[in-house]
């Protein structure tokens, strides 16, 4: 972050669950909840993204989504990961 | 009131105890990490000196590999004794520990130290979490869930309960302070009699209200031993294991924690379970030896297969059941273990081992 | 049941328990070479199938025996 800085950085998570989804997305934004980690009580406040919102997904060539995340996709709790992620945007809008 | 002045003013000295992980050692591959301590708060430590404000200095904290101290007790003991000596805290607080259960036992070690010495001391974890079957009583643990997510809210409650506890406050029942029902019976005086106080519950119950009940049921299920197998050399044997053993690939996409079922894999003709065809997908240990150099430790095939070659069992009945043990909860774990009993009754199987992760 | 952490499956009321020798191998240990590893593995089983042949009243700890029974296993 010091190196690199803020701008025009995103983060894009592939993690399995929501919960683990919730762990991460919390990391970025807010700060490790954990309070396990190097992030803990820093508060990034970056944007954050799951590979399977549709917000990511539409921007990425069909073709090419299928064959990385298709399969995965199937298997996850995609609405469940969708609105967890959301929800820690939501409730650090204004960063 | 002279002593409860002197406690208002004071600064407690805390000394908090947590595993590998959140002392930022590293994880699973750090779970022998011997005792080590360090001055002043790590990770979580952080927040609980937040929570304390000037009301208590997190003076130290001791950090313990989970499987260090879930495998050497007394040694570990021994260190933990030592920082205390050494800190001379007026409070221990251990944790939270949530649902992982030799982080549960490590912080029960810590309080259980503590209070040998006459320091009292504050855990926080998962009602299901295995610490609390084995030291329910000895514990003082706000309740929490299973998700270190909720770090923040466990924190503050451990704070809060621990400053109550050091300032030499008596605690009131468990559902009024929120802590972990201990088994605990004290006389209390009430203001209405037995008989009214058990009509209002049955009209609770009658009319579909809540109420709760006084006496609380916390006991683990007592299961009559089976009786005992007569000729071994004539039995069949099936094999049950929670250490998350499937065919490589976890076709059946068993999870690897929470479980709900159980999956039955074919071991017909199998001798020993090859490290090409088999893995394990338990999510609560490093299980980097079972899946890159032998299942088996997981599943002792080899012996069994031996025993039988030799005859001294039976038979080995040809499917094997499996499931994980992390976080899986005491409701579906009876429930899984009754369908999978049902079978093996049907099949009239005469013993079953299990392998328990 | 065998298991790394028999304390707790006791405390659980489990009626037949072997000690395992860790959580990440209950039936055997790496750290031996190939032969004293499969003659532990054969050790621990054996607990086991002694304790379905035991009869017991509540929760009891079974541990492996020390030697594997002599004359049995000559191969």
């Amino acid at each position: 972050m010091d190196r690199i800085g803020q701008e025009d950085l995103v983060v894009l998570l592939g993690t399995p669950t929501p919960e683990s989804s919730k762990l991460y997305a919390m990391t970025v934004t807010e700060g490790d909840p954990s309070w396990a980690g190097a992030l803990a009580g820093e508060a990034l406040g970056l944007p954050v993204y799951h590979i399977i919102e549709p917000q990511i997904r539409d921007q990425i060539d069909s073709e090419v989504y299928k064959a990385e995340v298709g399969v995965a996709e199937m298997v996850l709790d995609s609405e469940e990961i969708s609105a967890t992620v959301s929800g820690v945007r939501a409730n650090n809008t204004g960063n | 009131m002279y002593a409860r002045e002197e406690a208002a003013g004071k600064m407690f000295r805390i000394v908090h105890y947590v595993n590998q992980f959140f002392g930022g050692l590293g994880g699973e591959d750090k779970a022998g990490t011997t005792a080590q301590v360090r001055e002043g708060p790590v990770g979580p430590g952080r927040l609980l000196q937040q929570a304390l404000g000037d009301r208590g200095e997190v003076v130290a904290t001791v950090i313990c590999g989970d499987d260090y101290v879930a495998e050497n007790e007394t040694e570990a003991g021994h260190a933990i004794d030592e920082a205390l000596e050494t800190f001379k805290p007026d409070l221990v607080v251990a944790g939270p520990a949530f649902d992982a259960g030799r982080y549960g036992l490590g912080c029960a070690l810590m309080c259980r130290t503590a209070q040998a010495r006459g320091i009292p001391a504050v855990t926080g974890m998962y009602p299901d979490n295995a610490a609390v079957i084995t030291h329910r009583r000895e514990l003082l643990a706000v309740p929490t869930g299973a998700d270190a997510t909720e770090m923040k809210a466990a924190v503050f409650a451990m704070a809060e309960l621990g400053l109550k506890l050091a300032g030499g406050e008596e605690l009131g029942p468990a559902a009024e302070e929120g802590y972990l029902p201990r088994g605990v019976r004290r006389l209390v005086l009430k203001d209405r009699v037995g008989y009214e106080r058990a009509l209002d519950m049955l009209l609770a119950r009658v009319e579909g209200r809540r109420f709760a009940s006084e006496v609380q049921v916390q006991q683990y299920e007592k299961v009559p031993p089976a009786p005992t197998i007569d000729d071994l050399s004539r039995a069949k044997i099936a094999i049950v294991v929670s250490t998350g053993i499937v065919p490589r690939g976890n076709p059946d996409s068993m999870v690897s924690a929470f479980s709900l079922e159980s999956y039955r894999y074919s071991i017909e003709g199998v001798d020993a379970l090859e490290v090409d065809d088999w893995e394990s997908v338990h999510g609560g240990f490093n299980t980097r030896i079972l899946n890159a150099q032998n299942p088996n430790y997981a599943l002792p095939l080899p012996s069994l297969r031996r025993l039988e070659a030799d005859g001294q069992i039976g038979r080995i009945y040809p499917y094997f059941f499996s499931t994980v043990g992390n976080g899986t909860a005491v409701g579906p774990a009876r429930e899984i273990g009754r369908r999978i009993a049902e079978e093996l009754t049907d099949a009239k199987v005469d013993g079953a081992l299990e392998v328990a992760g | 049941m065998i298991g790394a952490l028999p304390a707790i499956a006791l405390a659980a009321n489990a009626n037949r328990v072997v000690r395992g020798v860790k959580v990440q191998h209950p039936c055997g240990d790496p750290n031996l070479p190939d032969e004293a590893d499969r003659a532990l593995s054969l050790r621990i089983v054996e607990a086991a199938l002694r304790a379905l042949q035991t009869p017991v009243t509540g929760p009891t700890l079974f541990e492996p025996s020390d030697q594997v029974k002599e004359g049995v296993y000559a191969s």
